[in-house]
């Protein structure tokens, strides 16, 4: 097959629904700006903070654990990702290559234990 | 060109039966609820208020679109959109019956879960460009939510693959239906469980709805949000529980099958067109998603890490292991 010459045929209906689905909430969107009324008021637009006027930035610093929490997710969802070729092409597999990733899959098991027994994993440590 | 108009065709017909369906499941939703409170639901709108997903759609339209001032307006404007398309693709590689699929591609499960990640990036966006502290945190809440139990999600899901051999769903399927079960729930009890918690949590509902915790965050993400466009984070968020549903009807439940053991007890089930089991499935899990809501109170956001952290993923990686063990040896 030359370069560029392969069409993903069974895709086509992905990027129709892609389409489709940004013209349906575009459509929405531009209906509701024509039709909806407009009564400008200074105080609709600042934002809601119960009621009283806003107060300080909000670009603000926050807790680092959420920072800490997506370098975790980072490296379990490659982890993830490594099991899923292999539990494809399970049935193809030499007793080798079984094993080879029952090891990986332990290991991973053993160090995540550790991890929770030190606590690593608890969300705001009294 | 005709192949291409049918395409377009068809993919009208499911997009217009699925949010046919997700209007009436707020009805349903606020039907059930009622109930569950001793109360009558929507009464006033129709002969036991059946127009009332109706009227709430056309009522939207009137309502006044309000950007703040502090909002990143681009941003702000696009993000449920982004949402709101990310979600609604995923109903492409959903196969409806044995012949009823969009996009037969090979990795449906790995396009499924990759565009699960990509909506995550509406909310945070969301949550951030509001300029608001009850939309930040609500987004960033919601974001390392989503993280989380993404993980016990395809972690779940890889035992699935493992057991059929392959990443396509209808492929899933079929297997499923050659095993003595008939379905995965029945021997991947762990993976299923790790499933629905998972899938609760993904799709932010009760009990795990921390992001829209009314109580301490008004309405998270949401808070700035007003008319059309708070309506498109409403449709993403049922079309979402609807993904979710249909996920689990099909590589748990066995999808539009049934299993051989009850058509081989009650021959005439074989009549029952696979279209009408798998509805049946999902309209199942749709039910267990509103019964849930009203009746368990909301977790604390510790507590719903600690879950997913520490019983989900250990969990899921315990099931995988069995699976293999069991699929090699058994």
């Amino acid at each position: 097959m030359e370069a560029g010459a392969y069409i993903p045929y069974k895709y086509i209906p992905i990027l129709i629904a892609l389409v489709f689905a940004t013209t349906f909430g575009t459509v929405g969107l531009l209906i509701n700006k024509f039709v909806a009324p407009k009564r400008f008021n200074p105080v609709k637009f600042i934002s809601y903070e119960s009621g009283n006027p806003p107060s300080g930035d909000t670009k603000n610093r926050f807790f680092i654990g959420f920072f800490l929490l997506a370098i975790l997710f980072v490296v379990f969802d490659i982890e993830v990702l490594f099991l899923y070729p292999w539990a494809v092409a399970f049935n193809k597999l030499s007793s080798e290559g079984f094993w080879i990733m029952i090891t990986f899959i332990t290991l991973i098991l053993v160090g995540y234990i550790y991890e929770i027994l030190i606590g690593a994993l608890t969300w705001h440590k009294k | 060109m005709i192949e291409f108009l049918l395409m377009i065709i068809k993919t009208m017909i499911v997009f217009t039966i699925v949010l046919a369906h997700v209007a009436y499941t707020t009805y349903a939703e606020r039907k059930i609820i009622g109930r569950a409170q001793a109360r009558m639901g929507p009464m006033e709108v129709g002969p036991h208020g059946l127009l009332q997903p109706i009227a709430d759609f056309i009522k939207i339209f009137f309502k006044e679109d309000i950007v703040p001032i502090k909002a990143e307006k681009f941003i702000f404007q696009i993000a449920p959109v982004i949402i709101l398309v990310f979600t609604i693709v995923n109903l492409t590689v959903i196969p409806f019956s044995r012949d009823f699929i969009l996009a037969d591609i090979n990795v449906g499960i790995l396009f499924i879960l990759a565009s699960a990640s990509l909506s995550a990036y509406g909310i945070i966006l969301a949550g951030w460009s509001s300029n608001s502290k009850f939309s930040f945190l609500g987004g960033l809440r919601s974001a390392s939510q989503v993280l989380s139990y993404e993980i016990s999600l395809g972690l779940s899901l890889a035992a699935v693959v493992l057991m059929a051999g392959s990443l396509n769903l209808k492929d899933i399927v079929i297997a499923q239906h050659n095993t003595s079960f008939g379905m995965y729930a029945l021997p991947q009890i762990i993976g299923f469980i790790v499933f629905l918690i998972s899938a609760f949590a993904e799709t932010n509902r009760a009990p795990f709805d921390l992001p829209e915790a009314e109580t301490e965050l008004v309405a998270g993400y949401l808070t700035e949000y007003s008319a059309f466009r708070y309506a498109l984070f409403f449709l993403a968020e049922y079309v979402a529980m609807y993904i979710m549903a249909f996920l689990g009807a099909l590589c748990f439940l066995g999808g539009w099958t049934l299993p051989r053991f009850v058509t081989e007890m009650l021959p005439f089930l074989e009549s029952v067109p696979g279209i009408i089991c798998f509805a049946m499935k999902v309209y199942g899990f749709i039910f267990l998603f509103i019964w849930v809501r009203a009746t368990f109170p909301r977790y604390r956001f510790d507590q719903l890490l600690n879950i997913g952290w520490k019983i989900l993923i250990p969990a899921g990686l315990i099931n995988l292991l069995i699976v293999a063990f069991i699929k090699r040896f058994v």
